[in-house]
């Protein structure tokens, strides 16, 4: 029954109401935002290009732009392959409890402080922490951890492994188990399997997780801020800098829109590589 | 078979180091929260509840505490509300512009925090509703609301499509027949919602930063408190944050697992 | 029909430019039990649902008693269905589901509690009245369902295929419960479903659909012994069908020329042919019989055996006449007993000229 009326729209309505108004207006006007100028410390409505020349301009800008894309990048990569192993042994070799078990101890990082996590692994890195007095005791280090990019890929894996491992999990889960048969019935051996069959056939979920890995991790700024000791700066890091430092929030703005706009081509492509068909071998 | 056990084992105990990973820095939280030291190192010092005593005894994170519960209230019921609605429009109806309506509701979560904080900060000081408690609220609602859909829609497509019309057959209005049908087995999802909403939102930090001004949550309030010292305060935090977000998912997995129809009177 | 519980006129229902009911009239009378069938996607779902008000016509009327029913809401009508799915609430005991109705019409709880008991025992169900519906078999559920939908005791009971999830030997005995509740109660039974078997077994009058239209209604042997159109006759029992040329009629019958053979068919009283006239040529599977030695009846027919199936006490030979020609010989299995059936093995099948009748080339009966 399709009678539209007022019982479909007061429960309808609301969330749409509510998303256009702080969700999608918000961030249109970010955009709009870029374009206005800063005089006498006060915001100036305009329709300037000011802003975008003097950042698309400068060096430091797309120094930080190609870091943070790289950052990104790495996240997502070493992510993907430290997390399938795992999600492989979960999804092929454990029992259906033990996998519960396992999604329910990937679950659980979500719930935890992210801030609190990256702080501990601070304090557990640096010069004279738990893990350099640990290895002091074997005779090695100490080691330099943390406000280094080594600090930063650390925080980066705190951030996103439990996503990606879920991710890998159930899309591996969902993996047709008669396609490893007749490959094992072919004679196709267990590592070859895995490269030719299993990862083929899990595509779709594989590049997800990864993408949301390089979203994260793009978007991030504690991991590159407090563990990385900001050194190379990312966007985030940039923008908060902008805004602790004098509100120029059309600066901000700009440099949020360049983010938006990588992350939707990134995204896209991302998409389209997981959902594109595979080619077929000769 | 012996080859395939040894892989076995390899794997098993690299899926034990991945774990470890993970949870190395919640483990640890926990241990440093009741050492004595102010800096963990080794051997670790003594057993103390001295930090603990330290954060209720601090003037300062008891509002941002309280802060952090009333916004995690409104923030659940709100979301949970919006998101009901959502899910059961996306349930029943199909409309030009539904994946526009679908879009709006799911994509929060996918927009990196810094830039929906920037956004929100701009756009609520330009209608002047920044720098309260309301801002806080307004802004984990939108970035909430995703949860509370998806949780209520994976419940409503396990129900039988024609409970609702045969509701409507027997004698139900539309609005009866979401009292009587709809919402009794919707509800595990819909508690499972206000849950992990409120946790979702007891967490949030990044936009809470940009839009709360003075009116701290406690999250931001820790994030203050980084540019202090290194202090195990900030561990006891993590620790009570922790202890009450899990107890809320575990109600709310507790209740989606259990629920039992009724079967008496 | 004057005084018809429910006429259906000129029904129509399109979902956007595709036509799900291309128009059907339809009169039922108070106390009928009717079985709509048809093959999937030929509208009689829709046609339900529109009687229940679950969806709406796109043209045409739909009356109960005279009333015009098109914008009545579905929580406004009497109209109780049995589900497909029979759609009990997951969450309610059995006496709370078969409560549903009443409490939605304000009925008190006390009243409410011991009506619906009533129902549940009529329904030889008594002992259940406080379990959880998930711990019920499927024949329990279903009388569940029946019990919520007649609790209200309505005039008329619609049931959307409510046999399809049961076993097969279920089945047999709830369509000997559901004669039974109809004739008790004495109101309509609209029972849509795809199974000949079942609509044939109960129904008084049965409605065959086909594309959005109705091909044929009637009284249910009649509907089965002459189908109107092509349709019904390939739909309904096992029908061989030929296409010929008459080339002569004498004395109420045609003589047909067809790919196989010149045959002899009745005419049906009224029907118009001429020689010349294109026709179909059909003959039930259980109008032809093996000859035996110097058997021979009107018809007369070589083929050569290729199958056979064995359902019940009745089996069913799949022969081959000339030209590669497919046909159907169903008998008692007794008929065959003692009969050597090899792949291959030469038949005579041979049948009377009043087991065969003719329908019109465009697929009518040409009956005025």
């Amino acid at each position: 029954m399709k009678r539209t009326n007022a019982y479909g729209l007061v429960l309808g309505l609301p969330m749409l109401v509510w998303q256009l108004l702080f969700f999608a207006a918000p961030l249109a006007f970010l955009v709009v935002m870029s374009f206005w100028l800063v005089r006498n410390f006060r915001l100036a409505p305009d329709f300037s290009l000011d802003n975008w020349i003097k950042l698309l301009g400068a060096g430091y800008f797309w120094d930080i732009y190609l870091r943070t894309l790289l950052n990104g990048l790495l996240a997502a990569i070493l992510a993907s392959v430290l997390a399938f192993p795992c999600a492989y042994a979960l999804a092929f070799r454990a029992s259906v409890s033990l996998r519960w078990l396992g999604v329910f101890l990937l679950i659980t990082p979500f719930f935890t402080s992210y801030l609190v996590r990256t702080y501990t692994w601070k304090v557990i890195l640096t010069g004279n922490g738990i893990v350099n007095a640990a290895l002091g005791l074997i005779g090695l280090g100490p080691f330099m951890m943390v406000n280094n990019i080594f600090g930063t890929v650390i925080g980066y894996l705190t951030l996103v492994l439990p996503l990606v491992v879920l991710l890998q999990l159930f899309s591996l889960a969902y993996v047709d188990r008669t396609l490893i048969e007749a490959a094992h019935n072919l004679r196709c051996g267990g590592l070859r399997t895995v490269f030719q069959v299993v990862i083929p056939a899990a595509k779709t979920g594989l590049v997800l997780a990864a993408t949301f890995a390089f979203i994260l991790a793009y978007g991030d700024y504690v991991s590159p801020s407090l563990l990385g000791g900001s050194k190379p700066p990312t966007l985030s890091i940039l923008i908060v800098d902008v805004v602790k430092s004098g509100a120029n929030w059309p600066q901000a703005s700009v440099v949020a829109v360049m983010m938006a706009m990588t992350l939707l081509v990134v995204s896209f492509a991302a998409l389209i590589f997981a959902y594109g068909r595979p080619k077929a071998r000769a | 078979m012996n080859r395939r056990r040894l892989i076995g084992l390899l794997l098993w105990l690299y899926v034990g180091a991945v774990f470890a990973f993970i949870f190395a820095p919640i483990v640890t939280s926990f241990v440093v929260s009741l050492n004595v030291d102010r800096f963990p190192t080794l051997p670790l010092g003594g057993f103390s509840t001295k930090w603990y005593q330290a954060i209720v005894e601090d003037p300062t994170l008891l509002p941002a505490m309280r802060n952090t519960l009333l916004a995690g209230v409104a923030v659940a019921v709100l979301s949970t509300l919006l998101g009901f609605g959502a899910a059961y429009t996306d349930f029943r109806y199909h409309f030009f512009g539904k994946n526009v309506y679908l879009a709006l509701a799911l994509l929060p979560p996918t927009i990196p925090v810094v830039i929906l904080g920037l956004a929100m900060l701009v756009f609520l000081s330009q209608v002047s509703l920044f720098g309260k408690l309301h801002s806080v609220i307004i802004s984990h609602v939108v970035v909430c609301l995703p949860f509370a859909m998806a949780l209520v829609r994976l419940r409503l497509s396990q129900m039988d499509p024609s409970l609702e019309a045969a509701a409507w057959n027997l004698g139900a209005s539309q609005w009866r027949a979401l009292r009587e049908i709809i919402l009794p087995f919707t509800l595990p999802a819909i508690l499972a919602a206000l849950f992990i909403t409120m946790a979702v939102s007891f967490d949030e930090f990044a936009i809470a930063w940009f839009v709360s001004g003075f009116n701290e949550t406690l999250p931001v309030r820790i994030l203050a408190m980084f540019q202090g010292q290194v202090s195990p305060r900030i561990n006891a935090i993590g620790s009570i944050v922790f202890v009450v977000s899990m107890t809320l998912v575990v109600l709310a997995q507790a209740i989606l697992v259990t629920r039992r129809p009724k079967a008496a009177p | 029909m004057a005084g018809a519980l429910l006429t259906l006129d000129k029904v129509v229902k399109s979902y956007g430019p595709v036509p799900a009911v291309r128009g059907i009239d339809l009169a039922i009378a108070k106390g009928e039990f009717v079985a709509i069938m048809g093959p999937s996607g030929c509208g009689k779902t829709t046609t339900l649902r529109m009687i229940a008000g679950l969806e709406t016509p796109t043209a045409g009327e739909i009356r109960l008693r005279e009333r015009r029913m098109n914008e009545v809401r579905p929580w406004e009508r009497d109209t109780p269905l049995v589900w497909q799915s029979l759609a009990l609430f997951p969450f309610l005991s059995v006496r709370r589901n078969v409560e549903f109705g009443l409490k939605m019409r304000g009925v008190e709880g006390p009243a409410r509690r011991q009506r619906a008991l009533q129902w549940i025992e009529r329904l030889g169900i008594a002992e259940l009245a406080e379990r959880s519906v998930d711990t019920l078999s499927g024949g329990q559920r279903q009388r569940v369902a029946l019990a919520r939908a007649l609790v209200t005791e309505p005039e008329i009971l619609l049931l959307d295929e409510p046999m399809s999830a049961l076993d097969a030997h279920l089945v047999v005995r709830m369509q000997a419960e559901l004669i039974r509740l109809h004739r008790q109660l004495g109101i309509t039974f609209f029972y849509v479903t795809h199974n000949q078997s079942e609509a044939f077994a109960m129904a008084s009058r049965v409605v065959i659909m086909n594309n959005g239209r109705i091909e044929q209604v009637g009284p249910a042997k009649q509907v089965y012994r002459n189908p109107a159109t092509r349709f019904v006759a390939e739909f309904v029992g096992t029908n061989n069908i030929l296409a010929g040329r008459v080339e002569r009629i004498a004395g109420g019958e045609a003589a047909v020329a067809t790919a196989i053979g010149s045959f002899l068919a009745s005419l049906r009283p009224g029907q118009a042919v001429a020689a010349g006239d294109r026709v179909d040529y059909v003959v039930g599977a259980d109008g032809l019989t093996l000859a035996g030695e110097g058997e021979r009846r009107a018809n007369q027919l070589s083929a050569s055996l290729v199958s056979e199936q064995f359902i019940g006490s009745t089996v069913t030979l799949f022969v081959e006449a000339a030209g590669g020609v497919e046909l159907r010989v169903q008998q008692p299995q007794r008929a065959v007993a003692g009969l050597d059936l090899e792949p291959g093995r030469p038949l005579t099948l041979t049948w009377g000229a009043e087991s065969a009748y003719l329908l019109a080339a465009n697929g009518r009966a040409g009956i005025p």
